[in-house]
């Protein structure tokens, strides 16, 4: 089978200008876990190749693309809570190894009750205070309600509050 | 800003996470590359499997085909070749003498009596037409003789099928 037709410079430009983002989003969004963000990145890549001649417009790559990160993230978060359940009956631990803490000070403990929300709590609380975007837009990378975003987002703070109390 | 820093974290929290909470390194210079090569891998490994669930599917089928040829005659209507009405034909005297008249014995409808009626000697020309004639009109024939059960409320039970099945041959 011939490989499909796409503009290698194009897309190589599109990788350059999309990778840092994407690492960063689906890092964060896997809790600090690097191989599987490895894994996200590739398949988020993958997926923007296959469309990226007929679907991708100039104009709006960065909001598809970002999409195409933060689903396939939740994928994977819900492919390795599958994974974990079934280890845990099995009867060995398959847990991920949590994000190392770096000093052992406040960002680390920040890092993993950030680490410790639930994957759609941590993929609000991450996409609108760390990556900046509205509820709405969030929202829609998501595929939820924006009151849903809302409820999980303040889940998320409240949660966060009551781990971090003493730092405040 | 300020609602998250009443619920959670102050802004000076948050901006330390959102400086610092990010992964080391960077992509390699020939990424593109390596996702180009993946995705060229998986499209093949997909189209792969496509074929392989097409052949499942359509093996069958013609292993059933070589299997009973005749199978598939049956189910549609037989055409009236030469060959078929001179074998046809070639079989007729036979039957004729099976039955020992120039007809043959089919079985008879179900009176509305509600008595069976014995195997009787049916009219000689309908035989003629079921086993000499083309094979088409022989099925004519085997339809038109079931309606004869049904006009009068009956089911057709088969027991003549064996006269039409050898015209059809």
């Amino acid at each position: 089978m011939a490989a499909p037709r796409i503009a290698d410079e194009a897309f190589t430009q599109f990788v350059a200008a999309y990778g840092a983002m994407a690492r960063r989003v689906a890092w964060r969004l896997m809790g600090g876990d690097g191989a599987a963000a490895e894994d996200v990145v590739q398949n988020a890549f993958v997926k923007a190749h296959a469309k990226f001649e007929t679907v991708l417009h100039e104009g709006a790559r960065e909001a598809w693309f970002r999409q195409v990160v933060v689903r396939e993230a939740l994928n994977q978060l819900r492919w390795l809570g599958v994974r974990r359940r079934v280890a845990q009956l099995a009867g060995f631990d398959d847990r991920a190894q949590p994000a190392p803490m770096r000093d052992g000070g406040e960002v680390a403990r920040i890092e993993t009750a950030v680490a410790s929300l639930s994957p759609q709590q941590r993929a609000i609380f991450v996409l609108v205070h760390l990556e900046e975007q509205t509820v709405a837009e969030a929202a829609a990378q998501l595929g939820i309600a924006e009151g849903t975003a809302k409820s999980h987002l303040h889940r998320a703070l409240t949660s966060l509050r009551t781990q971090l109390e003493d730092l405040r | 800003m300020k609602r998250n820093e009443d619920e959670a974290m102050t802004a000076a929290q948050l901006r330390q996470l959102r400086d610092g909470w990010q992964p080391a390194g960077e992509l390699p210079a020939d990424y593109a590359a390596q996702v180009v090569a993946v995705a060229v891998k998986r499209r093949r490994r997909r189209m792969g499997l496509s074929v392989l669930l097409a052949l499942v599917a359509v093996l069958p089928v013609v292993w059933q085909l070589r299997q009973a040829p005749e199978v598939v005659a049956e189910t549609s209507m037989p055409e009236a070749t030469p060959m078929v009405a001179a074998e046809a034909v070639a079989e007729a005297p036979a039957l004729g003498s099976a039955t020992g008249a120039e007809g043959g014995l089919l079985p008879q409808p179900v009176a509305e009596t509600g008595t069976a009626a014995p195997m009787v000697e049916v009219a000689p020309d309908l035989v003629a037409e079921a086993v000499v004639l083309r094979p088409e009109r022989a099925l004519k024939s085997r339809r038109s003789y079931r309606d004869s059960f049904r006009e009068l409320g009956e089911e057709y039970d088969g027991l003549a099928d064996i006269y039409f099945d050898d015209a059809a041959r």
